[in-house]
């Protein structure tokens, strides 16, 4: 029951928020309408339907968002007392982190869904075949819990707006750019970089989704979930930002 | 004598790198119906005392007990704690749904009637970033309170409300007692909460200089006061 409570309360916050939030909805799109689009004319002799491989790097690059919107969720929830509350008042660490996968689940299909509505504009109706989308949908969620899980375990660590900003700042592009999400990448030490980004495996998944990929990506979001539990267990209540 | 809600036991609190504990042998019983004023000086324990007994930190050793449903305990911490990206309403909202999840139906009048109590109606859908100070610290003591809980834990609520402010606070705490809910509250206001509240502990150093019914502890005094602060001060100084 709290989960659902807390879930209600952090959709209340991105409505009074909404010109912030904005920009997680924002972001994607203009990564596709522009980046892609631009990418396409070059790329699309290499990478075949450009649309599917595309909207398989977009589904990734929202995973990894999620992750870094959630450790900022947690971490304001932390300093504003909100982590506290729930769980003074009778709730458990992993019933919150439920309520943050399910807020961060449900951005996710609402961005999923804005993604498609400007593929159709971008690629002028070329889209995936239903089965490819639903599936894309389904292995995106386990990829967000699992991203999810990480920031949220970061987010029970970070105790200052720098730190959080500092942490944002050197992760996004480099583990956006460094794998294969908008365009192959082939040789040189970038490929040896990529060799090391989850994306890079997690993109290739939702390419190409088979059984053994699936357990993977399973094994990843309980993974994701068990480092937020245990860190968040151990993370002070109320965070010392002010 | 009735149970007591909150029995703590000679609980002690060490922080690493600092020689003396916070808390050091405390004990504290409230009852139904107490207001029980924690008074000490800047670092003497009170709020340390606060965080064991809301369970926002664990004791180095000794036994906090809360023997109510946790849903009837209010909390205000001394720090100011609100979702800034929530409004005033859905603020005091989450606390009550937190601590009572079934309380969705019913947590609208509860609001209003602890906004109305606390001045705040005029603020319920304003975001708490948009308020003053006092406005912030209301939020917090209405979060605390509504949906009139069996027992209040007030770290200073009283810390940035202006004297109006203070004076609605403490005839809300007055109309509880008479209920029958129980508070254990430290503040800084030391010579008007005398009048509002039943019994006082005065702490020092992390020890409870003494634990008396209001009307005997300032009896205390070598003249009449209504100050709960110029009994303090006299028993720190016979403890030295």
């Amino acid at each position: 029951m709290r989960p659902f409570i807390l879930t209600r309360y952090h959709f209340a916050s991105l409505w009074n928020w909404r010109t912030s939030y904005l920009a997680r909805f924002i972001e994607p799109v203009a990564y596709l309408l522009f980046l892609s689009t631009g990418l396409r004319a070059s790329l699309e002799s290499r990478t075949g339907p450009y649309s599917e491989f595309v909207l398989a790097g977009m589904v990734c690059l929202l995973a990894f968002r999620a992750a870094t919107a959630s450790m900022s969720d947690v971490a304001n929830d932390r300093k504003w007392g909100v982590f506290a509350m729930y769980t003074l008042q009778g709730g458990s660490t992993p019933g919150y982190i439920a309520s943050i996968l399910m807020f961060a689940c449900t951005v996710f299909l609402g961005q999923f869904i804005l993604l498609l509505l400007c593929s159709l504009l971008a690629f002028s109706g070329a889209l995936p075949r239903p089965d490819v989308l639903l599936t894309q949908a389904a292995v995106g969620l386990l990829l967000v819990v699992g991203w999810c899980g990480f920031g949220v375990a970061l987010g029970g660590r970070v105790d200052s707006y720098a730190t959080r900003d500092f942490v944002v700042t050197i992760t996004s592009l480099p583990v956006i750019l460094a794998a294969p999400l908008f365009y192959p990448i082939e040789g040189g030490w970038l490929q040896t970089v990529a060799a090391f980004n989850p994306l890079t495996y997690q993109v290739h998944a939702l390419r190409s989704p088979t059984g053994p990929w699936l357990v993977t990506l399973v094994v990843w979001a309980i993974a994701g979930i068990a480092v937020a539990v245990f860190s968040l267990r151990r993370a002070e209540r109320l965070s010392r930002e002010r | 004598m009735p149970e007591a809600i909150v029995a703590a036991d000679n609980l002690v609190k060490k922080f690493p790198k600092r020689d003396r504990p916070a808390l050091d042998g405390v004990s504290v019983e409230v009852c139904p119906g107490d207001v029980v004023a924690v008074v000490g000086h800047n670092g003497a324990g009170k709020s340390t005392l606060f965080d064991l007994i809301g369970g926002l930190s664990r004791p180095t050793s000794g036994l906090v007990t809360i023997n109510i449903d946790r849903a009837e305990v209010g909390w205000c911490p001394q720090r100011e704690i609100v979702d800034w990206s929530l409004t005033v309403r859905q603020n005091i909202s989450l606390g009550l749904e937190l601590r009572r999840p079934g309380a969705r139906r019913t947590a609208r009048a509860a609001v209003d009637a602890v906004a109305e109590a606390l001045g705040l109606s005029a603020h319920l859908d304003k975001t708490a970033e948009t308020l003053s100070g006092g406005e912030l610290r209301r939020t917090q003591i209405g979060r605390a309170m509504a949906g009139s809980p069996e027992l209040m834990i007030l770290d200073e609520p009283t810390t940035g409300l202006d004297p109006e402010g203070i004076e609605v606070v403490f005839a809300y705490l007055d109309e509880r007692r008479k209920q029958g809910a129980a508070a254990i509250i430290s503040t800084h206001e030391t010579s008007r909460f005398s009048r509002h509240c039943t019994r006082v502990i005065a702490i020092s150093d992390g020890r409870v200089l003494t634990d008396l019914p209001v009307g005997d502890y300032l009896a205390l005094a070598p003249h009449r006061t209504e100050d709960l602060w110029d009994v303090y001060e006299q028993l720190k100084e016979g403890s030295r």
